[in-house]
This record gives C-alpha cells, structure tokens and sequence, in this order.
C-alpha cells in the first residue's frame, strides 16, 4: 500500500510513531510541508497517487 | 469518467501559503476543488489575503456559520457559502481525497 | 449520496471540536469512528462534555491508547494499521 504522510508541523513522539510503524510492509512518503520548498504541483499527483493520504 | 475532487478541510486560521499552492495546483491538474472551513478556520473568510482566493475559477468555499459565530464573525463575505457541519459531511463524502489544514 | 465511506476521526489538542466534527460528519451517512490519541479527555469540562454526549448518542465507535478514558483500548501498534482501513483520516 502507498501511503502519504503530509506534515505541517514538526511530529510529535505519536505522529512519528504511527508513520515508522506504517512504514513496515508498505511504501510510505512523507511530506515536511513546514520545512518550506514543496512543490504543490507534486504534492496534489502524491495526494492522488498514494492509496491513503493523512495530514499530520 | 467524472472529474475527480479534492476536500480540503481547514480548522486552523494558519498555513494560509500551502493552502492557497494545493488548491491552485489541484485546479491546474485539472480537479475540482471543494474547501470547508470550520473551528478557527473560519477567520480566513476575513483575511483579504485568502479572499483572494476566491477568485480562483472550479473552487467551491464554504464554511460553517456556528463556528462563525463562536468566533465572534458576524458579517458574510461575498462567494463563501454560509452552511453547518452537514456541508462538510457531504464534501468528506464526495472528495476523491482529502486534506486537512 | 452513493456508497458508504469509513471515515476516522483523531481526538488530540483540539478535543471539543474533534468530537463536534465527529458528530456532524455522520449526517452523510459515513462510518464516523473516533480514535482519541495519547490524551485523557477532560469529561468534566462543559465543552467537551457536550459533544462528547452527541457522539456517545450516536454510538460512534471509540477507541483510545489511553486506558484512562474506557474506550476500546487499542495500542499504538494497532492504530497505526487500523487506520490504514479507513478512507479519510481526520487527524484533528
């Protein structure tokens, strides 16, 4: 499964959690909106590429 | 085959500049664009700055007038849709994907 | 409004409005489960109690990784893949 992590803020302990238990078995990106420099024209082909999309 | 939509749903008054390059993105690639705003969301129906945004063509706005009112904004801007959390039931329902803000 | 969709929703900072979003999102007819992340609710704050009362009424599912609020207990380990069979995840 492609799975889509999109973080606005810096994850906290649970966030990084969940996505490095994700991250066994599937195909797992993440996206560090708040380290700036994302491109949106990407990020909305990974939003409707990837199988599940969360919004951390 | 129907044109694919993307919810966004926005219940913090922050990230106004990623929000504005998702929905301008989504509409390039040729979505359509539905955004709900709700909670602290809603102060962005008086942010010059995002009622710029309304200008962008395919994009329905709207938001949830208890919010509004929780918040203290009493008066309507013009392209916004004034609704309940029925509004954003239905575009949770609809989108092919969604994000929240 | 066509098929059913499973939709999460996840309790964290913002509580009272969580579960409020949570209660609305049921009126398109959606799976609405609730998964209260980490925190103990403060069931005692009026706030939170309110809406609190709405998503008990509409029996939403609830689960949490915080045994302290007596919902289906569920780890760390088991949300992480539980939440991969919903269609949206409102992290909230």
């Amino acid at each position: 499964m492609k799975i889509l992590h999109i973080l606005k803020k810096a994850p906290d302990a649970s966030t990084k959690k969940i996505i490095a238990l994700q991250s066994s078995g599937n195909e797992v990106k993440t996206i560090e909106l708040y380290k700036g420099g994302a491109s949106y024209d990407k990020l909305v082909a990974d939003v409707f590429s990837f199988d599940k999309v969360f919004c951390w | 085959m129907a044109t694919e939509m993307l919810g966004i749903m926005v219940t913090k008054y922050e990230n106004l500049d990623h929000i504005a390059g998702v929905v301008k993105a989504a509409r390039a690639a040729g979505k359509a664009v539905t955004l709900f705003m709700t909670d602290e969301g809603v102060r962005f129906t008086r942010d010059p700055k995002f009622i710029e945004l309304l200008k962008v063509d395919g994009v329905e706005f709207s938001c949830c007038d208890h919010s509004c009112e929780r918040v203290g904004i009493h008066d309507k801007t013009a392209g916004i849709s004034y609704g309940s959390q029925y509004t954003n039931a239905g575009m949770l329902h609809d989108s092919a994907r969604v994000l929240v803000f | 409004m066509g098929d059913t969709k499973k939709i999460a929703v996840i309790v964290r900072d913002r509580p009272a409005e969580a579960l409020r979003v949570a209660g609305g999102l049921t009126l398109a007819d959606d799976t609405i489960e609730v998964f209260v992340l980490d925190k103990k609710l403060d069931k005692s704050n009026a706030e939170i109690a309110a809406p609190l009362e709405l998503v008990t009424e509409l029996e939403l599912k609830m689960y949490s990784n915080n045994p302290e609020n007596g919902y289906t207990a569920i780890t760390l380990e088991e949300m992480a893949k539980k939440l991969l069979e919903y269609d949206v995840v409102v992290p909230y």
